[in-house]
Parts: C-alpha cells; structure tokens; sequence
C-alpha cells in the first residue's frame, strides 16, 4: 500500500464523520425551541401567519422526512435557503467563508511564526531568562481565552495607541487595507497557537539535540546554526504539523469569539446569528461547511506528515 | 513468629511511602506549587464568599462603572455595585461550572472509556466511532447549539460543558483500560470466575482513579474557559448571577470609557484557568515521573 491508498483510506474514514455531526447537529436542532416565525413578522404577530410559514419552510413535518430532505438536498449541493432572509444558504456563506479562511490562515501563520522561533530559542538557552520569559508567557496564552487576548489587544493597540482600526473588515480581502483590519484578530487566533507551538517545540529540540545525528552534524564542524535549521528543525516540525490537525476545531472556536469581539464578518458570526434567529437552514449548513473544512484540513496534515517524516511513507509502503 | 507482623505492616509502609513520593515530587515543582496556591485562593474565596466581600451582592453605591476608589478598591459595575464583591462571589460560579460539568464530562468518560476498552470488537468500534464525530466539531460551536436546545442557566451551562467535554478524557481512559485488561491481576480476577462487572468495578475502576484525577483538574480550567465563553456571548449564565463572563460581557460594552470593568474580571479568569492547568500538570508528573523526564521537565 502506497501513501495516495493511504490517503484515500483516510480520506474515506473521514466522511461518516461529517455525516456524524450534520445528523448530531440536526437531531439537537429537533430539541431548539422556536422558529423565526415571530420574528419575521416583527412587531404585529399573526398566528394564522405563523402556521402558514411553519407549513411552507416544512418544519411541520416528521423529522425523518425533514432529514431525509435536508440530505437529499445536501448531495445535489444544495444547502436550502435562510428562513430569516430568504436567500440561498450557499450564497450567504461563501464570502463569510472567504473572511474566516482569510482569518484562520493568517492567524496559522503568526501562530507558527512567532511559536517555532521562540520555542527554538529556549530549548537552546535552556534554564535561562531567556527560556523562563518565553515558557511563561507561553503559559499565559494557554491560559487566556482568545477573546480576551483579543479584548486587551483591542484596548492597547487599537484605543489607547490608535495603530490599528477597533473593530470591522474591508469589503475586499485583495486590497492591502483589509490587512490593517486583520492584524489584531489575527493576533488573537495566533496567541494560543503560538503557545502550544512554542511549548511543543521546545520540548521535541530538548528530545532530539542530544541525538547521534545531531552531534554527527556538529562534529563535522557545521555552524550551530546550520545544524538547527537543517538538521534539527524538519524534525521539530513534525509535532507541530501533526498538533496542527488536533487544534483545527479548537481555532475554528475561537475564531467564533474574536469574530464577534471584532465585529469581523466570517462563518463563526454567521453561525451565533443564526442560533439567536433559529435560522435552521444557515445553522445547518454552517456545520456542515466547518465539519468539511476541518476534514480538509486533516487530510493537508495527512499529506504533510507524511513528506516531512519518510519514516510514515516506509511505513505505508510495508504495509 | 517475628515474621509475622512485619509483613501484615509492609504493604501499608509501602502504600505510606508512595503517598510520600508522591507529595516529594509534586512540591518540587514550584509551578505546581503555584498552581496548588491559586487554586486555594479562589476556592477559599468562593467559601469565604459572605465573610470576605466587603459589600452585599446587590448593593448599589453612589457611582456607575466607577474606577477603583478607597470605599471600592476594584470601582463599581453598570449598576453601582461593588465589582470586588461580586468577583468573590463569582468564584462560587465559576466552580460550581468547573467541578459541575468536569463531573459530567468525567462520568460519561469513565463508563464509555471503560466500556469500549473492556469490551472491545464492535462496542470499542462503535463508541469509538461515536466519539470520534464529537471529537471533530469545535467545542464552542457544540456548546453553543446545546444552550439553545435547553435555554441558557446555571444549570443548563454545566450540562452543555459537561455533555460536549467528555471525548478527550473518553480516549485516554480507554488506553488506559487496554493496558489494566492484560495485567495479570484482572486475568487472575477472570480466572476465578468473577464476572465482567465485578471485574470493570473491583480491579479496573480503581486503577483508573489517578489518570481520571489528573484529567479531571486540566479539564476543569477548560471547563470554566468554556462558561466564560457561553456567558459573554450572552447565552451563558443570565444575570444577576455574578458570572465573572458575563461580567467580561457588560464591560466590554464599555471597554474603553472603564476598562476596569474587562481586566479585572480577565484577571480573574486567567488566573484561576492558570491555576487549575498548573495543578493539573503537577499531577499528572508526580504520578507518571517517567513522562515528567521524557517531556524534558517543562
């Protein structure tokens, strides 16, 4: 078995996962009370209107047949319409989609920017002030909620110095202003990230630096930097790559918070609105899209993990 | 006949001794230490509550979001009311949904752990399956549809944390019971003719007990993370309650005219969050020193 069959393997385990979660998203939904029925009647509510609308959207029928068409509906790409604005599911969530992708990448990235560096940097200075600065602050983003990184980030950098925009986005994410609107939820997103990246990466160099290959490095008399980067770092890489599929879902829930904090339009908003409205269809889809792209997302580690560590695709190729 | 006491003592000294390495080698770590002193602070305060608040839970002073003064050293919230005061009262809170749905989240680990680990073949597939579907839904996102399945309260928040929380602690235990099923004590048990329960109660339970203490301690900083969230999104803990998140989500309406208001409450958070994961991670390496060397002493 090669690593593409593996891959496929993977890549097929994973799809009763996602219908997993539509049906535990939807079998809790059957127990949410109300409809937006009321609500989009605003302040005059006709019950006969009511009914009339309970009947048109279907929600009058038995789960089952409601299930089976929502399903049904999901395989021709289908998502439904929103019961609150009337427009296709599909079409209200693609851009927000774009915004948080936009987000969650950006986030990664700074997350691994500052965590590998840092993480580095301890585990080679070990036991100094050095290493005790980044451990603790490390200690701190795991400890801190990202929203209230996020609130502190907005308080200092946004109010009290003025550098960045509060709150909002641009309406394109092409132009280089929706960068300045970005920097401190992004931020947010990474300072959790960067704390586990940090501390798993100082551990893993403390593990290997005293290893043969390493020492074979330096006795050839490369420069210390030459044996971190080339010799030590692809290794270090590995736990952070395979962390990077476990911490998908739980950036997705804090991407949620900080896009409420900064009024920033993604999915995570759309979702909570969706909840306070009862907006079943927008609920459903959103989880759907999320369950999906925190799939992706393991595959590309899949994919990855098996580049970076040849141990994986010998393995595969026994097998 | 000299024999014989000594070795009705042994196992005990032995029992004794364990205890005793075990109290050794958490205090030497000063940040478990320092997780074991934070973690007093707020249950202290959460118990001491009425003999240690300087005001009463609803009275209103003469300022609205008034900065720290001498009469309210941490100022007063959007109702007049003495911020101190309620932030030691939500500690009460904050516990009370820390050790409530950790209790939950544990529970339903233990039996689907212990289950799927025992039994395994089709029960471990399906279980497993299952928690695998749990396993890949960001937290927030589940607790979020479970609050608006069964209405946002106090109560309601622990069963939504405790009910979404359970599947890491579920996969650890259930390790832990492969390993306990082919000790040599649960074979004898079976060879003896004791039942599959009375050998799940009797000889695996008991051995979970330090894996799920130490699982159980991480999770609840996690689990009072998760309140927080709920709360400041409004579909948490509904006031008056003193929830320190929904205490966070008052202030952040008014971040920037007192931002008093956000950090102290943050504060608050963070530090008994930091509290709990230090004390967990103390545990966790007192108990298993072997992982405390293989993690390089962090």
């Amino acid at each position: 078995m090669n690593v593409s069959a593996l891959l496929v393997r993977r890549a097929l385990l994973g799809l009763p996962t996602i219908a997993g979660i539509a049906l535990v998203v939807f079998l809790i939904l059957l127990v949410v009370p109300g409809t937006p029925a009321d609500l989009i009647q605003g302040e005059m509510v006709n019950p006969k209107v009511t009914e009339a609308l309970i009947e048109q959207w279907g929600l009058d029928q038995p789960p089952l047949i409601r299930l089976l068409r929502w399903g049904g509906s999901v395989l021709r790409f289908d998502l439904g319409r929103s019961l609150v604005t009337g427009r296709p599911v599909s079409e209200m969530l693609l851009p927000r989609l774009a915004y948080s992708v936009y987000l969650g990448i950006l986030g990664l990235a700074l997350g691994v920017a500052i965590g590998i560096p840092a993480g580095i940097l301890s585990a080679i200075r070990p036991n100094t002030w050095l290493d005790y600065a980044v451990t603790m602050v490390a200690l701190f983003g795991i400890s801190l909620p990202t929203f209230m990184i996020g609130l502190v980030l907005q308080l200092t950098f946004a109010y009290h110095w003025r550098i960045f925009p509060i709150s909002g986005a641009s309406s394109s994410l092409w132009d280089i202003q929706s960068l300045r609107f970005a920097v401190l939820p992004a931020l947010s997103v990474a300072g959790s990230q960067a704390a586990i990246n940090a501390r798993m990466v100082r551990t893993t160099m403390l593990e290997i630096i005293h290893e043969d290959y390493i020492r074979t490095a330096r006795s050839k008399g490369l420069n210390e930097i030459r044996v971190i980067v080339k010799h030590a770092l692809p290794n270090v890489l590995i736990p952070v790559v395979t962390l990077l599929g476990v911490y998908a879902k739980s950036i997705i829930s804090g991407l949620l918070l900080v896009e409420i904090v900064f009024s920033w339009p993604g999915t995570g908003r759309l979702f909570y609105e969706a909840v306070l409205q009862r907006d079943y269809p927008v609920i459903q889809g959103v989880a759907l899209v999320i369950a999906i792209a925190i799939y992706v997302v393991n595959l590309i580690v899949d994919l990855l993990y098996s580049y970076l560590d040849p141990r994986v695709r010998v393995e595969a190729e026994v097998q | 006949m000299r024999q014989k006491p000594q070795s009705a003592i042994a196992p005990l000294e032995k029992e004794l001794s364990r205890t005793h390495r075990f109290i050794q080698r958490f205090l030497r770590r000063k940040s478990a230490v320092l997780g074991l002193i934070l973690v007093s602070l707020v249950v202290g305060a959460a118990i001491a509550a009425p003999l240690i608040a300087p005001y009463s839970l609803t009275e209103a002073g003469e300022s609205i979001n008034g900065p720290p003064s001498r009469l309210h050293p941490l100022g007063t919230d959007r109702l007049g009311r003495d911020l101190l005061s309620r932030l030691i009262y939500g500690a009460r809170v904050s516990l009370l949904v820390g050790v409530g749905a950790r209790s939950i989240s544990i529970i339903v680990g233990i039996v689907l752990g212990m289950l799927a680990g025992y039994y395994g073949g089709k029960v471990d597939i399906v279980l497993m399956r299952i928690t695998d579907v749990f396993m890949a839904f960001p937290f927030m996102l589940l607790a979020i549809l479970v609050v608006a399945a069964i209405g946002p309260s106090l109560q309601n928040v622990i069963i939504a944390v405790g009910l979404t929380g359970w599947t890491g602690s579920c996969r650890i235990l259930r390790g832990e019971v492969l390993r306990l099923r082919e000790q040599a004590y649960v074979e004898a048990g079976r060879v003896v003719g004791a039942s599959n329960r009375h050998i799940l109660v009797y000889h695996i339970l008991p051995n979970l007990v330090p894996v799920a203490v130490t699982l159980y301690t991480i999770g609840v900083g996690t689990a009072i993370l998760a309140e927080s969230s709920l709360s400041f999104l409004g579909l948490g803990i509904q006031p008056p309650t003193p929830s320190w998140g929904l205490q966070l989500s008052f202030g952040q309406m008014v971040v920037f005219s007192a931002p008093h208001l956000t950090i102290v409450p943050s504060l608050a958070i963070f530090s008994t969050v930091l509290g709990f994961n230090l004390l967990g991670d103390g545990l966790r390496d007192a108990l298993d020193p072997r992982e405390a060397t293989l993690r390089g002493q962090t």
